[in-house]
C-alpha cells in the first residue's frame, strides 16, 4: 500500500498531539489535577490550531544558529572593552533595573511554562508551552551573561537573583510573576501568553532594544533581535489560547474577561518603570512613554486587537481608560519615587540635564513644566545627611496593596493629588494606589493579603543583616540585608562615575 | 554625527570577577559560563502568594519532594549544559541522524524492509513512541517542581530529548511503507490493546499521578530508561540485524547515545543524594526502596515482550536477553552503591 499525501498540519498533528493518548488505568484527573478548578470549560482539545509548527530537531539547530550568532557578537563587545563605547555609564542603570527586575522573570516564565507543559491536558498547546519554556530559559541565560561583563566593572549587576527576593522596589516585578505562577495553568497562560506577550512585549520589548541600540549597548540590542523569533512564536501563542478558549464554551468568556481586565492593569502597572527608564534613564532617548504607550497600546492593542475579539463578547481592559489618562503623568511619578529612594536602591537616579527637562517639556507639554519640573529644581537644593547633594525622601513609603509601587500616583483629574484608595478586608485597612489596583484585590482578597510587602516587613523586623543598633542603623542594616554596596546614591557620586570619567580621560575624543 | 572613543590599548581592572553569589561559594575568579547561567539562579524566598492549586506549598519548594539537599547546588550537571551549549551539542548530534535518513532515502532503504520484520518492529518499536512522549510529560513536571536551577535544567533538557525521542520514532515511521494501513493508529492501537505492552503503559500511567520529581525521576531515569534502552536499542536490535535487518542499528546507536547522555546527570544526581551530609541516609532508604519497587515492577513489565523474541524467522531468546538487561540495571544500581531487590 502507498504512503498517504500529508498536508504539513496533519504530519504535525502526527509528531505532537497524536502522541497522547487516554489513560485507561488511572483517571485522566489524577494525571491532570488543576485542569478544572479554575471553572473554564473545554469541549473538544482537537479544535486547537497550532500556532506554529515546530519540531525539537528544528527547534535544536534553529536555536543553536542564533546563540552561536548572539555569543560571538558578546564575545566580540568583551575583548575589544565595548562597554566603554556606551553613549554614558548613566545609561547601565536601565540595564541593572532590567538584570535586577526582569531576568528573574524570564526564569520563573520558564518555570510556568514548564508547568502549563507537564499540568494542561491539551497536548497542542502543552506542545507550544513547553517551546516557550525552552525560550524562556534562553533569555534568562543570556541576558546573564552580557550581564556578566557589566557586573566586572560596574556596581549594580552583582547580586540579581538576591536582590529580586528581597529589595523593595523588586517586590513590584516579583509579585507580578509570583501572581500568575501561583495561579491555575488556564489563567497563567493567559496572563502571560496572551495579556503580557501579546499586548505588552512591544511596550516593553522595543523601546528596551532600540534604546539599547542608541546608547551603544550591543548584546543587549543583538539580544533584543535575536529574541523577535522566539516572541513572535510566544505572541501568536497568546492570542491563538484566547481564542480557543474563548470558542469552546460561553462559560468561559467571563472568565477571561476577568483576567484580561486583571493582567492588563497587573501588566500596565508593571511597565510603568519602563516608562520611567525611556524617559528619564536613556542618556539617548528613543521615544517617550506618551508616544510608544500611544503606538503599541492605544493604535495596535486597543484599536486593533480588541476591535478583533469584540465578537467573542470581549470588551476592552475595564482600566484601560485610567491608563489612558495616566499617559501623561506615569513615567515621571514613577522616576520621581525611584529618585526618592534611590538611597536604598541597586541603581543610581541624578536630576535630569536642563536640555532632558526641555526635552520633557517638549514631550509632554500638558504636564511637566506644571506639576513636575519644581520637584528637580527643589531637590538640588533640599539637602540631606546623604552623599549627593540633593533632596532625597528619607523615610518608608506607604506600598500598594497589589502592585506594591508606593503610593505617588498623580490623579489626572485632580493632578495635585496623588490617588488613594482604601478597602477594609476581615478588620485590617489594605492601601491601594489605583482603582485598578483595588479591584484586582477585591476580586481576590485571600489571595493579596498575602503579599509580602517589603516595607512592612521592614517595619516586622524582618529585613536586617543584624539588629539595628539604634534608629540610624536602621536603613544600614536593611542595605546590608539587601547587599547593596556602592550601588546607591545619586549617579554623580557613584563609583561607576569616577570609574567612567577616569577611564576615557586619556582617550581621545574624535568626532566623526 | 556620533562620537567615537579612540580607545588606547590600557587594561582595566575588573572591579569583581565574578557575580558576588558565585564569589561566595567559589572564592574570587571567574565563573564558567555554564556557572553563571545555573548557580543560585531560581527564586528562594519571600514568595508572595502560594499556589491556588495545590496546598501547603511554596512556589518553590524542597517539600515537593522526599528527596532533599543540603545544599541543592552541590549538584552541577558533569556535562555543563545550559541552553547554548546544549542546544548546540544536539544540533550537531542530529547532523548525522539527517545525513542518514538522506543515504536511506537515496538508496530506497525504508522500502526494502522485509514484510516479516516490518511486523515484528511495528510490533514493538514504532507504539514506543507514546512511551517517550510520556517520559517527556514527566520531566516537564521534574522541569517544574524540582528544586534548583542545576536540577530542573537537566530535567528540561531530558524532557526535551525525551519529545525528540517521540518525534523520531515517528519520523522514522513516516518513511514505512504501510502494507496494513496507518502506521501510526496501529501503534497506537498496538499501545492501548497488544498485551505485550500493557503493565508497561499501567506503570507509565501510574508514574503520570505522582507528584514527588524524586520518585519520577527515580521511576522514570533509574527504571523505565535502563531497562528499555538495553532492550530495545541493543537485545532487540541485536535480533533485527540477527534476521538481516541492520538499517535501524544506526538509530538504535543514537538513541542509546541519548539515553547514555543522560545517565550522565542522572547518575550524578543520585551520588550526590546518597552522599549527603544531612539527608543521605534518609535519601537512601526512599530510593531504594521506591526503586525496589519500580525497578521490579518494569522488570515484569518487560517480560511480556517475550514474545517479540518468538516473532521472527530467526527467533531470539528472551531469556537471555533479559539477563543482559538485569545485569546492565544492577550495574547501575551496584555503582551507585544501592541494595535493590528486584
Ligand atoms: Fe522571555
Ligand atoms: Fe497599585
Amino acid at each position: 500500500m502507498a504512503k498517504k499525501k500529508l498536508t504539513l498540519a496533519q504530519k504535525y498533528h502526527i509528531y505532537t498531539r497524536g502522541l497522547d493518548w487516554e489513560p485507561t488505568y488511572v483517571s485522566k484527573k489524577d494525571i491532570y489535577p488543576y485542569a478544572e478548578y479554575e471553572g473554564i470549560k473545554i469541549k473538544d482539545w482537537n479544535k486547537w490550531e497550532d500556532p506554529f509548527r515546530m519540531t525539537v530537531e528544528a527547534y535544536w539547530k534553529y536555536q543553536a544558529e542564533k546563540d552561536r550568532r548572539f555569543y560571538a557578537i558578546l564575545d566580540g563587545f568583551i575583548q575589544n572593552q565595548g562597554h566603554l563605547t556606551l553613549s554614558d555609564a548613566r545609561y547601565l542603570n536601565s540595564i541593572k533595573l532590567f538584570i535586577q527586575g526582569v531576568t528573574p522573570l524570564e526564569y520563573m516564565a520558564h518555570r510556568g511554562f514548564a508547568f502549563v507543559a507537564r499540568h494542561l491536558p491539551g497536548p497542542g498547546p502543552r506542545t507550544a508551552a513547553f517551546f516557550q519554556s525552552m525560550d524562556e530559559l534562553r533569555h534568562t541565560q543570556i541576558e546573564v551573561h552580557a550581564a556578566s561583563n557589566f557586573n566586572k566593572y560596574y556596581d549594580g549587576f552583582h547580586s540579581m537573583t538576591h536582590m529580586h527576593d528581597r529589595v523593595w522596589y523588586l517586590s513590584v516585578p516579583k509579585s507580578y510573576f509570583d501572581d500568575a505562577v501561583t495561579a491555575g495553568p488556564f489563567e497563567y497562560i493567559t496572563a502571560i501568553s496572551f495579556s503580557f506577550e501579546y499586548a505588552l512585549t512591544n511596550l516593553l520589548f522595543v523601546p528596551f532594544m532600540s534604546g539599547a541600540a542608541y546608547n551603544g549597548d550591543t548584546p543587549t540590542m543583538t539580544f533584543g533581535f535575536s529574541a523577535q523569533s522566539d516572541e513572535s512564536r510566544h505572541m501568536t501563542l497568546g492570542l491563538q489560547v484566547v481564542k480557543f478558549l474563548l470558542e469552546q464554551h460561553e462559560d468561559n468568556v467571563p472568565i477571561i474577561q476577568r483576567w484580561i481586565d486583571k493582567w492588563w492593569w497587573r501588566g500596565y502597572r508593571l511597565t510603568s518603570l519602563v516608562g520611567a527608564m525611556m524617559d528619564y534613564m536613556l542618556p539617548k532617548r528613543v521615544m517617550s512613554w506618551k508616544e510608544s504607550f500611544e503606538l503599541y497600546i492605544e493604535d495596535q492593542i486597543l484599536e486593533g486587537l480588541f476591535r478583533d475579539l469584540e465578537r467573542y463578547g470581549i470588551r476592552p481592559p475595564l482600566h484601560m481608560n485610567q491608563s489612558i489618562k495616566e499617559k501623561e503623568f506615569l513615567s515621571h511619578d514613577v522616576y520621581w519615587i525611584l529618585f526618592s529612594f534611590t538611597f536604598a536602591a541597586a541603581f543610581h537616579s541624578w536630576i535630569p540635564k536642563e536640555e532632558e527637562m526641555e526635552w520633557l517639556a517638549e514631550k509632554y507639554p500638558r504636564t511637566f513644566n506644571q506639576y513636575y519640573r519644581w520637584r528637580y529644581e527643589k531637590a538640588k537644593e533640599a539637602k540631606t545627611p546623604l552623599p549627593g547633594d540633593r533632596f532625597y525622601y528619607i523615610g518608608l513609603p506607604q506600598l500598594c496593596q497589589v502592585c506594591q509601587i508606593p503610593m505617588g500616583f498623580t490623579n489626572p483629574d485632580d493632578p495635585n493629588n496623588f490617588v488613594q484608595r482604601y478597602v477594609e478586608y476581615e478588620g485590617e485597612i489594605y492601601h491601594f494606589c489605583s482603582d485598578g489596583c483595588k479591584w484586582i484585590f477585591e476580586q481576590e482578597p485571600e489571595k493579596y493579603v498575602q503579599a509580602w510587602l517589603p516595607v512592612h516587613e521592614i517595619y516586622k523586623g524582618n529585613c536586617f543583616a543584624e539588629p539595628p543598633k539604634g534608629p540610624d542603623d536602621v536603613v544600614p542594616q536593611v542595605l546590608k540585608w539587601y547587599n547593596i554596596q556602592t550601588d546607591n546614591f545619586d549617579y554623580f557620586v557613584s563609583e561607576d562615575y569616577k570609574n567612567w570619567k577616569e577611564w576615557h580621560k586619556d582617550m581621545a575624543t574624535v568626532v566623526v | 554625527m556620533a562620537v567615537q572613543y579612540e580607545i588606547k590599548q590600557k587594561v582595566i581592572e575588573p572591579k569583581r570577577l565574578a557575580f558576588d553569589y558565585l564569589l561566595k561559594r567559589y572564592g574570587n575568579r571567574q565563573a564558567s559560563r555554564y556557572e553563571e547561567a545555573t548557580v543560585d539562579i531560581q527564586q528562594r524566598e519571600n514568595f508572595h502568594y502560594r499556589p491556588t492549586w495545590r496546598e501547603g506549598v511554596e512556589i518553590f519548594d524542597v517539600n515537593y519532594s522526599e528527596l532533599k539537599l543540603t545544599d541543592y547546588y552541590s549538584f552541577l550537571d558533569p556535562r555543563q549544559f545550559y541552553y547554548y551549549t546544549y542546544n548546540a551539542a544536539r544540533a550537531k548530534n542530529y547532523e548525522s541522524v539527517d545525513k542518514y535518513f538522506e543515504f536511506c532515502e537515496e538508496r530506497g532503504l525504508f522500502e526494502k524492509v522485509s514484510d516479516d520484520w516490518l511486523k515484528v518492529f511495528n510490533r514493538y518499536f514504532i507504539p514506543l513512541r507514546h512511551l517517550e512522549y510520556a517520559g517527556w510529560v514527566l520531566l516537564c513536571g521534574v522541569a517544574r517542581f524540582g528544586y534548583g536551577t542545576s536540577i530542573t535544567q537537566c530535567a528540561m533538557f531530558n524532557a526535551c530529548d525525551k519529545y525528540a525521542n517521540a518525534q523520531l520514532i515517528t519520523r522514522i515511521g513516516f518513511e514505512l511503507p504501510e502494507p496494513d494501513g496507518d502506521i501510526f493508529e496501529n501503534a497506537k492501537k498496538t499501545w492501548l490493546e497488544d498485551g505485550i505492552f500493557q503493565p508497561l503503559r499501567e506503570y507509565v500511567e501510574k508514574l503520570l499521578t505522582v507528584q514527588d520529581w524524586g520518585e519520577v525521576l527515580i521511576g522514570q531515569n533509574l527504571a523505565i530508561d535502563v531497562f528499555i534502552n538495553p532492550l530495545v536499542h541493543i537485545e532487540l536490535d541485536n535480533l533485527a540485524v540477527e534476521n538481516g535487518v541492520s538499517l535501524f542499528s544506526f538509530f538504535s546507536k543514537y538513541f542509546y547515545d541519548m539515553y547514555k547522555d543522560n545517565m550522565r546527570w542522572t547518575e550524578k544526581l543520585f551520588e550526590v543524594l546518597l552522599a549527603d551530609p544531612n539527608y543521605g541516609e534518609k535519601n537512601r532508604k526512599f530510593i531504594e526502596s521506591k526503586l525496589s519497587h519500580y525497578a521490579g515492577q518494569i522488570s515484569k513489565a518487560i517480560d511480556e515482550f517475550s514474545d517479540v523474541f518468538k516473532m521472527p524467522k530467526k527467533k531470539g531468546d528472551f531469556k537471555i536477553a533479559k539477563e543482559n538487561v538485569l545485569k546492565h540495571a544492577n550495574e547501575i544500581y551496584g555503582k551507585l552503591g544501592l541494595n535493590v531487590k528486584i
